[in-house]
Formats: C-alpha cells, sequence, structure tokens
C-alpha cells in the first residue's frame, strides 16, 4: 500500500476482497453504458443547440 | 468550485469508516440514489458564486445574448467534467483524486494537485471572503452611516476575519461544516426567489430585453465568445469536488444524469436572475443589489446571510481541497496537524484579501485561466478512461506502494498526462490569454475550453499509446485481461 494513504493495508485487503468476493456483478460497479454515453452526448449537445436558439430567436 | 452540499454530505459519509479516506466504498456506503444527488447537486449549484457569475456575465453581453451564453457555455463545459470527474468515481467507489493516478501517476497526480487544483480553490476562497468583507460594510454603511468604499481597508478585514472563522469551522471537522449547510442551501433559494419576485415587480420584460451590457468590448461577437468560455470556465470549475461526492452514488446512472442536470438547472436559474439583478442596477457586485432590492432591514439581513454562506462554503471548498492535498503529499504531511494544514491553505487568501478590488476586477480572469488547465486535465481523463482503458481500472494496483503499482509509470509520473495538460493549456492560452485578452481571431467561433479539453484528449492519447501502451507499461491491459481486474 502505498504511503500517500493513511489508510491501513488490513482495511484495504478486507475491501478488496469483498468487492471481489460480492460486489463483482453489482449494478453500483457497472460501467456506464454506451446507450447512456450517447444519450449523454445528445442531451450536451441539444442543449447546446438550445442555446444557440435563444441567440437567434 | 465547490459548495455548500459538499458539507452536507459530509456527515452522512462521515458515519462510514471508508468514505472519509481513501478506500473504494462498499455496496453498503454507497447512501445516495439520484432523487438523493439531483438535491445534492442543485444545492451546489444555487450558491453565491453564481450571482457573481451571472452579475459578470452582464459586463459583456445583454439579457438575451447572456442567457444563450449561459446555456452553452454550462452544457459544454458541465458535459465534459462530468464524463471525466463523476464516471469512474463512481464505478469504483473511490476517492477522485486517487482514481486519476493511473491518468497522471502518483506524483503527477500530485503536482496537479499542488499547482491547479490548489490554486484554483485558493482564488475561489479569497473571493468568497472579500464578496463577505463587502457585503458587512455595506451593512455598515447602510445601518451606522459609515462610508467604507469596496476597496477599503474594512473589506480586507472583514474578508480577513471570514477566513479566520472558516478556518474555525474547518478545524472543527466535515460534522460542524454540515451543521452550518443544512441552513445556508434553503436559504440561498430563498434569496433567489426573493431575487426574481424583485425583479418581475420592479422591472418589464421589454427591459431586460433592451438593457445593455455594463462594460463590453468593442466587438460583439468577441462579447459573446467571452461570455460563452467564462460560463463554459464556470462549468469545468466543479471538477475538483464532483469525483468525490459521486462515489456516494448507488449507480452510474444515479451519478451521471443528477450531476447533470441538479448542476445545470440550478445554475442557469442562479446565473439568470444575477444578470437580470446586474442588468437591472448597473452593477456587477451581488452584494450592491440587496439594499435597493429589499431596503434597509431586509437588504442588511440578507447581507449578512450571504455573508455567513460565503463562510460556510469557503469551509466546503477547502474541506475537499485540504484533504486532497494531504492525499497528495505522501509523507510528507501526513503528520501535520489538520488544523494547521488548513490554516496554512489559508496563507495565500488571506494575502490576497488585501486586495480586493484586484480580485473582484480579475475574477474573470482567473475563473477562465483556471479552466485553461482543468479543461484539458478533463481531455486526458477522458481518452484515458474511456478510450484507452475502456472503463477499467484495477482498484488494487491504485493502493500499490510506488514502483509496484502498475500506474507507477517513470517515477511516478505519467508523461502522457502532464504532456496533455501543458499542450491544451498552451494551446488554450494561444488562442485565447484572459490575462492580456488577446485572442486570436478563431476564438470567436470555437471559443477554448472545449477545444483545449480536446487537443489534451488527442495528445494524451498519442503519447499513452507511444509511451506506454505498446511497451505494456501503464496497466494499459487488453480489454480481457484488465476486466479479471476490474
Amino acid at each position: 500500500m502505498d504511503a500517500a494513504d493513511s489508510a491501513t493495508a488490513e482495511a484495504l485487503q478486507r475491501r478488496l476482497t469483498e468487492i471481489s468476493a460480492h460486489e463483482q456483478g453489482d449494478s453500483s460497479r457497472a460501467a456506464l453504458s454506451g446507450r447512456d454515453l450517447g444519450l449523454f452526448t445528445l442531451v450536451t449537445l441539444g442543449i447546446t443547440v438550445l442555446g444557440f436558439l435563444v441567440l437567434a430567436l | 468550485m465547490s459548495g455548500n452540499k459538499q458539507g452536507n454530505a459530509t456527515p452522512a459519509v462521515g458515519e462510514t469508516s471508508g468514505s472519509l479516506g481513501s478506500l473504494p466504498l462498499l455496496r453498503t456506503e454507497r447512501i445516495w440514489n439520484g432523487a438523493d444527488f439531483t438535491g445534492v447537486n442543485i444545492s451546489l449549484a444555487i450558491a453565491t458564486w453564481a450571482f457573481l457569475v451571472g452579475g459578470s456575465t452582464a459586463l459583456l453581453v445583454g439579457f438575451q445574448q447572456g442567457i444563450a451564453a449561459m446555456v452553452i457555455g454550462n452544457a459544454i463545459g458541465l458535459g465534459f467534467m462530468i464524463l471525466a470527474s463523476v464516471v469512474a468515481s463512481q464505478r469504483y467507489g473511490v476517492e477522485q483524486y486517487t482514481i486519476l493516478r493511473p491518468v497522471f501517476g502518483l506524483v503527477g497526480v500530485g503536482i496537479l494537485v499542488f499547482t491547479v487544483i490548489l490554486i484554483t480553490e485558493m482564488g475561489w476562497s479569497s473571493l468568497l471572503a472579500i464578496m463577505v468583507g463587502r457585503a458587512v460594510t455595506q451593512v455598515s454603511n447602510s445601518t451606522f452611516g459609515t462610508d467604507f468604499g469596496p476597496e477599503s481597508l474594512m473589506v480586507t478585514f472583514f474578508a480577513l476575519v471570514a477566513i479566520a472563522v472558516s478556518w474555525w469551522i474547518l478545524s472543527r471537522g466535515p460534522v460542524t461544516i454540515g451543521r452550518f449547510n443544512k441552513f445556508i442551501a434553503p436559504g440561498l433559494i430563498i434569496v433567489t426567489v426573493f431575487l426574481m419576485v424583485f425583479l418581475v415587480i420592479n422591472t418589464s420584460w421589454d427591459t431586460l430585453l433592451s438593457a445593455a451590457p455594463l462594460a463590453p468590448f468593442e466587438d460583439d461577437r468577441l462579447n459573446f465568445a467571452l461570455a460563452v468560455e467564462f460560463n463554459a470556465g464556470v462549468g469545468v470549475s466543479w471538477y475538483p469536488v464532483m469525483g468525490s461526492l459521486a462515489r456516494l452514488t448507488k449507480t452510474p446512472r444515479a451519478a451521471l444524469w443528477p450531476s447533470y442536470g441538479g448542476l445545470l438547472g440550478a445554475t442557469l436559474i442562479a446565473q439568470i436572475v444575477g444578470m437580470a439583478a446586474a442588468l437591472t442596477l448597473g452593477d456587477s457586485d451581488p452584494t450592491v443589489w440587496m439594499l435597493p432590492f429589499g431596503g434597509p432591514i431586509l437588504g442588511a439581513f440578507i447581507l449578512l446571510f450571504i455573508a455567513f454562506a460565503n463562510i460556510t462554503s469557503t469551509s466546503s471548498i477547502v474541506y475537499s481541497t485540504v484533504l486532497a492535498i494531504r492525499q497528495a503529499s505522501g509523507n510528507l504531511l501526513s503528520r501535520v496537524r489538520w488544523a494547521w494544514l488548513c490554516a496554512g491553505f489559508f496563507v495565500l487568501p488571506a494575502i490576497l484579501a488585501f486586495f480586493p478590488g484586484f480580485m473582484y476586477l480579475r475574477f474573470m480572469t482567473f475563473v477562465t485561466l483556471s479552466g485553461a488547465f482543468l479543461a484539458p486535465m478533463c481531455g486526458a481523463i477522458i481518452a484515458d478512461y474511456f478510450l484507452l482503458r475502456r472503463q477499467r481500472v484495477a482498484l488494487e494496483e491504485l493502493y500499490r506502494h510506488r514502483g509496484e503499482s502498475a500506474y507507477h509509470f517513470s517515477s511516478g509520473i505519467n508523461w502522457a498526462g502532464l504532456g496533455a495538460v501543458a499542450a491544451g493549456a498552451v494551446f488554450y492560452l494561444v488562442i485565447y490569454n484572459p490575462v492580456t485578452l488577446t485572442t486570436q481571431p478563431v476564438f470567436s467561433y470555437i471559443t477554448a475550453s472545449f477545444p483545449s479539453a480536446v487537443v489534451g484528449a488527442i495528445v494524451f492519447y498519442v503519447l499513452a499509446r507511444v509511451l506506454y501502451v505498446r511497451r505494456g507499461v501503464g496497466g494499459y491491459a487488453p480489454a480481457e485481461k484488465a476486466g479479471r481486474n476490474a
């Protein structure tokens, strides 16, 4: 464990074991889906376009 | 930029053993669903700096252009900032400066925390303290007939008092910050509503639409581009706190959408109200609005409330930053007492408090300059996490001792990361220099934050492939191998 971390190595190991044993498939540890990423990009672009519409009106 | 709800979050955080430190959170320690996190983000965004940003935007553009600039700037700035800060911390439940180690290396993260992050947060702290000084002197002038100017020594005095009180709150720990902040966010929502009501009663839509900007440059297109860039910089400046909050959420969706919707919606409302107030009264300083709006008693009360809100906001900012400093310093600061560490942070803001006019005058410069470094940082993080690592980080490697870690790179520095930040910042400063206000013609069309984030991402991707991926350094394993570590 790196010296920068004040937490103990034992505490870290306990957590890593717990995560590895019980949380691998858990929804809290899921990757962001491609669908959400695409939707997020589209929403961001849409709101940006909305801003330009405000300017144009 | 940080905010009030940071402090609100911390008491709950403190109830679990791992969440105040750098250890990855367990499922049971993730306490926020989407609705909870939306509330957190709304409270973050409804803060006095939103009024200040709205007022400052009114310096450059009128009401309609200002709304457009705020929508465009915040949408873009928040968009890539959230992808960089929220997603990885949420997935792994890891504090945001620890999860940066694969991107910049342990030493590289320290370099960024002690430069970009520290200076950004010190700037915001001093600005909030000076705002307290101005608010209190306004009350004094109104109530006792004194004549303290906006740059008088009394402003500095009360700013120093604000810093001292912030330090006191902070030194008592996150629970105290949380207790104070429980009252601040709802109070600021009331102040925002009050300003809206006053504006509806005292000004008309036509007056607002026809109000001229307060101190524009000659070139209208440049004014609009500067306003967009300023607001994009404000969006990006949420970076230092968002990841560490998002780690407490239960799912990726509960982190992504509430952070974007909550910050964007609340920011826009408060900023637009601030801009309308500035255009109505002809002054960009929020501490000047309250007495004409509320009268001597209600106005003074609101000013004192704003002063107190700024003090607790400062405590929240410094809390997250000092934690990051301690985390990034290795052995250097690990034994320094918390209260002394916080006191050390406040030295520069206290010095800056002696130049209240300078800090207010240079507010936009400071925000955009910090964005020049934060934007390419975000670009590098996105390229690393989404493109090269495909959202997979080896948790154990984040915590291994220096050379034993796959994320040690060369001497603890991922040179692709620091190279990307340097290249992106140089690109930014070439097309728009916030200090000299010199711009290239292209700035008026593309602004600077988003392009510099793209430059940062491209430079990172190329350098990382050349320096590390091809040589099998840095844990850039093929997806199927890395998957076992995720």
